[in-house]
């Protein structure tokens, strides 16, 4: 069983690399996950929302009221300078961690 | 087609969110469970089968609320850390180690107001003049962190506990009553003591707190010019 801290690391993770280059609405970071991990990764609105207003109050993510097309407000989601300096070590941590199971499972199979 | 925003606020009724907290997180709830529901008919599923999907996914953490107000209160918290306690207690440190610096370096030229009459006030010049700066530094430093105007005036404000502690610990006007009462003070100069007390006050507390203000409304003015709309050309 994956710890609750790994789950919540490698959520983190996801959604600042969705946001990296653009700002995005709650749905389409769920969307965005989904599509670019292959469905592996997959938010519901009560994984994803607490989530995400965490990463906020820390100022790794800043949201702004905006309006959708049709005039429904929409709260869209950046990622901050906090947030930037926050990935790069976080992507590096992840790596290493797979190249560590790699090696692992390798070395069973041996 | 369904209200979503209602449902959401529905589901967060029993939660401890006050009004407006709770209308922004339904409205938020609202947009995310409106494109689910219409993403999932663009997929070509009925819409009745649509709504149920979103419906689902609103009641499938019978937590949510309770989880949505904790992380929200850490947030709170977290705001109020950055925006007051933070550059608060910064700048009243850095208040009183400017104060003992000055003294202890021997810098603590005493402007002494009133000379020749019955009343004198000593002021710390150097202290003074670095009391507009830590001023403005606190409420700038609120400011950025998102502070409102009355939270950049607190934050800028808070070495006053400094001043009445100055205040109250320097003459020793706190141990006074403890000392008349044991006899270790004479009468007259209790009398001496609250003869001049105002002056103390003057100029331990009311002229650096003034001090503090100007820097503080030095940032509030700017923010004032920046929100201002530009000239019609």
């Amino acid at each position: 069983m994956i710890s609750s801290n790994i789950k919540r690391g490698s959520a983190e993770l996801a959604i600042l690399s969705v946001l990296a280059d653009q700002s995005l609405h709650g749905y389409e970071i769920a969307r965005r996950i989904e599509q670019q991990t292959g469905g592996a990764l997959h938010f519901t609105l009560a994984s994803l929302y607490p989530l995400l207003y965490r990463m906020e109050s820390r100022g790794w993510l800043r949201a702004t009221w905006g309006e959708t097309p049709a005039g429904r407000a929409r709260r869209y989601y950046r990622i901050t300078a906090a947030g930037r300096k926050k990935l790069a070590p976080l992507r590096k941590e992840w790596r290493e961690l797979f190249h560590a199971l790699g090696r692992l499972a390798e070395a069973h199979h041996a | 087609m369904r209200d979503w925003e209602r449902e959401a606020q529905r589901r967060l009724e029993n939660t401890n969110f006050p009004a407006a907290g709770r209308d922004e997180v339904a409205r938020e709830l609202a947009d995310y469970l409106e494109e689910v529901s219409s993403d999932a008919q663009h997929r070509g599923l009925k819409e009745s089968v649509s709504e149920d999907r979103a419906f689902t996914e609103l009641h499938e953490d019978p937590h949510l609320g309770a989880n949505l107000f904790r992380v929200c209160q850490e947030g709170n918290m977290n705001d109020r850390t950055k925006r007051l306690w933070l550059p608060g207690f910064c700048i009243l440190l850095m208040t009183e180690a400017v104060l003992y610096s000055v003294q202890l370096g021997r810098f603590d030229y005493l402007l002494w107001l009133g000379q020749g009459h019955r009343w004198r006030i000593a002021i710390n010049l150097p202290w003074l003049c670095a009391l507009p700066v830590l001023g403005a530094v606190a409420a700038y430093w609120s400011r950025r962190n998102g502070a409102g105007r009355d939270v950049q005036v607190a934050a800028g404000l808070f070495p006053l506990l400094v001043f009445f502690g100055n205040f109250f610990g320097g003459p020793g006007v706190a141990s006074l009553p403890v000392r008349l009462a044991f006899g270790q003070h004479s009468w007259g100069m209790h009398q001496l003591m609250v003869m001049y007390l105002p002056w103390i006050l003057l100029g331990w507390v009311i002229i650096p707190l003034a001090a503090l203000l100007l820097g503080v409304l030095s940032v509030l003015s700017q923010s004032n010019a920046s929100l201002r709309p530009a000239p019609d050309a």
